[in-house]
Parts: C-alpha cells; sequence; structure tokens
C-alpha cells in the first residue's frame, strides 16, 4: 500500500476531516490525536447475547466454523463478498509474475470483515488480488479514499485519504475498527 | 409409537460440519481471568491456543406464561471484566469455550475428509471437561457450578454443487417447503432464512432450527446453513442429569433433522436407519 502525499502542515484540518479515523489502533496520525474511537475492548464488551457478528443468527454465537448469512445482508455487501469469493478461484500466476491467489486466510479474513460491516455498507467495494496471495478492498467516494489490504497471513493495512492527506496504520479485527472508518468515508 | 422406540435414525456421510455441547450455570462467584489463566495452565498440553472473546449471554428457556413470546433473557452479573475464553487443540479440531456461567466443547470438520466423531465422543468430551473443569473450582475454593440449562447443537453444511444448484432448490432439501404458492409456482427464489421452534414435551426444553444461504469463510464455498439447538434445565447438576439431557437434546436434534430433510437428501447422506 503506497501513501501519497502526506502533507504534515495542516494537522488539525487533516484531523477534523477524518475525525474518527484517528485513534488507539494503530493509525499513524498526521498530527495531534483524535479521541480515541474504539471504547470497547473484548473486556469490557456487552454478552454476545444474539448479535454475534460473524455468525448467521443469534443462535450461533457458540459456532466455530464462521458464515456470513447472505440473507441477512445487504446489496453492497453481497456485491462485495462475491467479487472476494472470485478471486479465490485465480490461477496461480496470475499476474504473470508467479502471484499465488489469495491464500484462505486472507479470503476468511475479508469475509470476517465484510460481516461485521454488512448492516452499514452503502457501497460495494473494489476488490483486487495483491502479488503475494493478498486481498485488497477499496472504497473511493468524492475526495475520500479508504484501502484495506490483507496480507497473505491474514496481516491487516488500512489507508485512509481525504483530498492529498492520508493516513495509514494495522487495522485491528476486534473493535469495529472497519466499521468507524465505513462510517468515515460514507459521511 | 413412542418416539424412544422408533429406530434412531443414522447416516454413513452426515453433513455435519459442527457440533457444540455445552452447560450454563448460574455466574460462579469469584471467578475471575486469573482462575481463567490457572485453568488453561492444566489444560494447556491438549488446548495449547487460547484467545479471548466476548462473552454469551444467558438464554434460558422459559415456559411460564410471563415469559412466554419474550425475548432471551439476558443477565450480566459480575464484574464488568466478563469474558469468554477459546481454548484450541494443537489439531485445530476441538475447540472448548469457558467463561464464568458457560462451559460448551465445539468439534469442527476442518478438512472435508475429517470423519464425525459421532455423538458419544462428543458427549464423552464434555463430561471430561466438565469434571476437569469442577474440580478446578472446587480446588479454588469456590462454590460448585449450579447448573440451570444444558444445549446441543448440530450445525449442517449444505453445499452448493453437492446438494442443491440454486436456492430454489430449496424444496429439495426441505421437506416442509414445497416451493410452491397457493395460486401456483413461486418465483426463482434468490435467498432467504427459515427459523423454527419447538417445545419439547413437559416442557423439557426447546428446539431450535434455523435455514440460510451463507458463504463460508474458510473457503468461501456457498452453502446452506442448518443448524439446530436443544435447550433445557435438566434435572439437576449432577453428572447423571446433565448427560440425560444432553442425550434427550440430541435426540430431538437428529429426529428433527431427519423430519425436516427430504428423503432425496437422506439417500445422499446414505441413510442407514
Amino acid at each position: 500500500m503506497e501513501t501519497q502525499g502526506v502533507i504534515a502542515s495542516t494537522p488539525h484540518a487533516f484531523s477534523a476531516y477524518l475525525d474518527g479515523v484517528t485513534s488507539e489502533w494503530g493509525g499513524k496520525s498526521l498530527g495531534r490525536a483524535s479521541p480515541p474511537i474504539i471504547e470497547r475492548n473484548p473486556s469490557q464488551s456487552r454478552p454476545d447475547s444474539g448479535s454475534c457478528p460473524t455468525g448467521m443468527t443469534s443462535l450461533d454465537a457458540s459456532q466455530w466454523i464462521k458464515v456470513v448469512s447472505l440473507g441477512q445482508v445487504a446489496s453492497a455487501a453481497e456485491d462485495t463478498i462475491r467479487s472476494v469469493q472470485t478471486l479465490i478461484n485465480l490461477q496461480p500466476n496470475w499476474d504473470g509474475y508467479g502471484s499465488p491467489p489469495p491464500s484462505e486466510r486472507a479470503a476468511a479474513i475479508a469475509f470476517r470483515l465484510i460481516s461485521e460491516i454488512k448492516e452499514n455498507l452503502r457501497n460495494p467495494a473494489h476488490v483486487c488480488p495483491v502479488g503475494g496471495g493478498g486481498i485488497q478492498l477499496e472504497w473511493h467516494v468524492g475526495d475520500k479514499d479508504l484501502e484495506i489490504e490483507i496480507g497473505f497471513d491474514g496481516s491487516v493495512e488500512y489507508l485512509a485519504a481525504a483530498g492529498d492527506r492520508t493516513q495509514e496504520g494495522e487495522l485491528p479485527l476486534d473493535g469495529g475498527a472497519l466499521e468507524h472508518l465505513i462510517t468515515w468515508i460514507d459521511a | 409409537m413412542a418416539e424412544s422406540s422408533r429406530p434412531f435414525p443414522d447416516f454413513d456421510n452426515p453433513p455435519v460440519v459442527e457440533t457444540a455441547l455445552g452447560v450454563e450455570f448460574a455466574p460462579l462467584k469469584g471467578w475471575t481471568a486469573l482462575h481463567a489463566g490457572l485453568f488453561w495452565n492444566e489444560i494447556r498440553n491438549e488446548y495449547p491456543s487460547a484467545e479471548t472473546c466476548p462473552p454469551l449471554g444467558s438464554q434460558i428457556e422459559r415456559f411460564d406464561p410471563a415469559g412466554a413470546g419474550l425475548p432471551p433473557q439476558f443477565i450480566e452479573i459480575g464484574p464488568p471484566a466478563r469474558l469468554r475464553y477459546w481454548f484450541v487443540d494443537s489439531a485445530q479440531r476441538r475447540l472448548l469455550q469457558v467463561q464464568d456461567s458457560r462451559l460448551i466443547v465445539n468439534w469442527r470438520k476442518a478438512e472435508a475428509s475429517d470423519p464425525y466423531p459421532r455423538y458419544p465422543a462428543c458427549r464423552n468430551q464434555l463430561v471430561l471437561e466438565w469434571n476437569r473443569f469442577c474440580a478446578h473450582v472446587r480446588r479454588e475454593g469456590l462454590s460448585l457450578p449450579q447448573v440451570v440449562q444444558c444445549e446441543v447443537t448440530y450445525v449442517n453444511h449444505l453445499l452448493q454443487g453437492r446438494e442443491w444448484s440454486t436456492f430454489s432448490d430449496l424444496a429439495r432439501v426441505i421437506a416442509p417447503w414445497t416451493g410452491k404458492g397457493s395460486d401456483g409456482p413461486l418465483p426463482e427464489l434468490d435467498s432467504g432464512t427459515i427459523n423454527l421452534r419447538f417445545t419439547m414435551p413437559n416442557q423439557a426444553g426447546r428446539l431450535h432450527v434455523s435455514v440460510g444461504q451463507g458463504i463460508r469463510f474458510a473457503d468461501g464455498k456457498d452453502i446452506i446453513q442448518m443448524s439446530l439447538t436443544a435447550r433445557g434445565a435438566p434435572a439437576s447438576s449432577s453428572q447423571e442429569d446433565i448427560c440425560r439431557w444432553l442425550d434427550l437434546g440430541r435426540e430431538w436434534v437428529v429426529r428433527r433433522f431427519v423430519e425436516l430433510t427430504t428423503a432425496e437428501m437422506h439417500k445422499q447422506w446414505r441413510r442407514k436407519a
């Protein structure tokens, strides 16, 4: 993921613009730290009593094998899920440089991330493979861009850009981080 | 013919991909994250991986008129730092879930060739872990768990291209779903979910059935997931009564699964009885 044109001269404006993106979860802020947005951690969370984000229904909170339900997702989420599914079937050397298809680990993380935002997703992501077995999800809304890169090993990084200002970092899988990013880009 | 006297259904190749047998008990007073760590230390050679996740809320089946029709009861008692602990075996087939009010043993099919270990083995695993947990609680000087409910869950995955082609094939899978309207055939079915609830005799518990289309995280395959969960209160907290209820719950899960699925599917899964 490339960082473009980091402008540090207007950190306050940028922080305000990306309010809700800068946080405790590893984002490299361009200026002053915004208030942390991830207020919930597992030790403070509410009981998983019926809204398990990765199960199909409330009955599945104790289920181990995770499934994203198609009966309960918005069409933007289903489109994104289907795009990820398509990538799994890529042939080795799909890029002419010897890259493997996206790893099962990367695909599973992509499904997990999408399932967590399935109800709030207004725009389907542009989904593309990344050399080495990864997957990238991209949203471009107005002058805002969001890229989520999932490595073959399941590591996840993000890049948020507003105009010519950018912010990047590691994206934690828990705590609703992606949901906040999606809220930001749709705002 | 009484249900228990009918032959018990059995399949050579059932579509079950996961089972979960569990016990819910009144929140253990004084049981903290430190105790969970001590417990993991006792079982770590069998469960080398551990994770934390949000606790499960209480979902007690109620039959009194005041509770009928109400959503499941969610009770949060204790300090705010409640967690559920996942202990996973090295083969990634067995999961032990523990929190201050739950103990659940999951088995999952990690590879298509994994055989279903069958219910007696799953039940034995629960008994083993339950006894280990109770011994741990006793050693730590805490009161023994007071069991309020048992739970049996079977998750079945019906794969696109194996059991079905389009979601409109649901009628080939789910016996009560004819796929026909009262005034002619229905249009092509795109997706959907079916949720059913049955009360067990003598209000021994309830069976919840959920059928829906989805995509499996692990391999991106299109599936119809059919999960069946039986929940109910055992007569007491004794191991014998827990096992007796689990046996009843499993019988309800399996018999209703067979009744709710079609003979065509039974043939595919190689029904023996």
